[in-house]
């Protein structure tokens, strides 16, 4: 049974199943997810193999200091992507990104997903900050951070390459108290 | 072969360096971590932990103890972690109450930047600490790190709200401040 912190208006956020993979390799091998795919553990930049998204669901499911959940669309039953939260050495500050398929963006999905977790984090448990890692040259996901609320604590310099150049991760983050303004601001 | 600098080395970890490490992560202080951990740490438990590292070629980590050459006395410890390959590591290091405010943290640290910068071949060196440990980031920034990410109030330590940091320094920040050394790795981008 889903909890409730987990289903949403139009998403529905449950842990991986078996029946998901071949969903999961077809998108986290799409060309436009290159380089941004969370999907730690695995290489961003080759294609993913089935072999290696079995090993993927294995590591999720297994996973202690963290969660990775499918995102699936309430009325279709659709695998759109996947949300991670992880908190790691301290419950107080765990990181988060949601990944959606290509294919589905500009629906909302991804803030649907991202203000479920955020709900869950700030919700059920004990966390007062937030933070979620971006590439600089991912101009989509920092405007779709900034619009959740996000701000940014700083560039991680020379995170990796791409296209010949050295590129930073941008963190952003998000306090318990900025959310729930905003929660209550609807 | 330990690493060489002018007053210490940094060399392999023994069993006899296990009542220091214990004595170390027992000290609040020393520890300096984001989070502390329980200071009930054992003797035995450190020598599971020691006995328990195993061989292998593709390490990620390491960890050295700071051994004061004139005395022979050990200082503390100086690792490595989360290491890419001729791209990048995180360093992090605990060194005893006497030998604070020696320079022995910072010879420590100069130490291992030349062997993961002229060795390893390493583009960027890491550490984390936090808002509330100004010695480290006083030391990290005498070494060339600068704060790169502070991220606000993200840690509680000491009954304070705590920004949790992290510094870095680039392969070219490191090789512009040690004249003596030639960088002939090809630059990136």
């Amino acid at each position: 049974m889903i909890r409730a912190p987990f289903r949403g208006r139009r998403i529905t956020m449950r842990p991986f199943e078996p029946d998901d993979l071949l969903a999961l390799a077809d998108y986290l091998n799409h060309p436009a997810l290159t380089g941004c795919r969370y999907t730690y553990g695995l290489d961003d930049t080759l294609p993913v193999t089935q072999a290696a998204v079995e090993r993927l669901y294995a590591r999720w499911s297994e996973q202690e200091q963290g969660v990775t959940l499918a995102v699936l669309a309430n009325d279709t039953l659709a695998l759109l992507g996947h949300a991670f939260a992880h908190w790691g050495w301290d419950r107080l500050a765990p990181d988060l990104a949601v990944v959606i398929s290509p294919e589905q963006r500009r629906q909302g999905y991804a803030s649907e997903a991202f203000q479920l977790l955020l709900g869950y984090l700030f919700g059920f448990t004990p966390a007062v900050h937030a933070a979620s890692w971006v590439a600089d040259w991912n101009t989509g996901g920092i405007a779709f951070l900034t619009a959740q609320g996000f701000q940014a604590a700083g560039h991680m310099r020379h995170a990796g390459l791409r296209d010949s150049r050295p590129y930073d991760m941008l963190v952003m983050d998000i306090l318990r108290d900025e959310w729930a303004a905003r929660q209550k601001e609807g | 072969m330990p690493l060489e600098g002018k007053t210490l080395l940094l060399r392999e970890e023994r069993a006899e360096d296990q009542p220091l490490l214990v004595a170390l992560r027992n000290d609040l202080e020393t520890q300096a971590w984001t989070m502390p951990l329980p200071p009930d740490y054992t003797l035995p438990m450190y020598m599971r932990r020691f006995e328990a590292r195993e061989f292998s070629y593709r390490r990620d980590d390491a960890r050295f103890i700071i051994e004061i050459r004139k005395s022979g006395a050990a200082a503390g410890y100086i690792t490595y972690t989360a290491l890419e390959q001729r791209w990048e590591a995180t360093i992090g290091i605990m060194v005893a109450r006497p030998f604070w405010g020696s320079g022995t943290a910072q010879e420590a640290c100069e130490v291992l930047l030349e062997f993961l910068f002229q060795q390893l071949g390493l583009r960027v060196v890491r550490l984390w600490t936090h808002s509330g440990n100004q010695r480290a980031v006083t030391l990290a920034a005498k070494l060339g790190f600068q704060v790169s990410v502070r991220m606000r109030r993200a840690g509680y330590k000491d009954g304070q709200m705590i920004d949790n940091l992290m510094m870095d320094l680039l392969r070219v920040e490191y090789y512009a401040r040690r004249s003596d050394l030639v960088d002939a790795l090809p630059p990136l981008g």
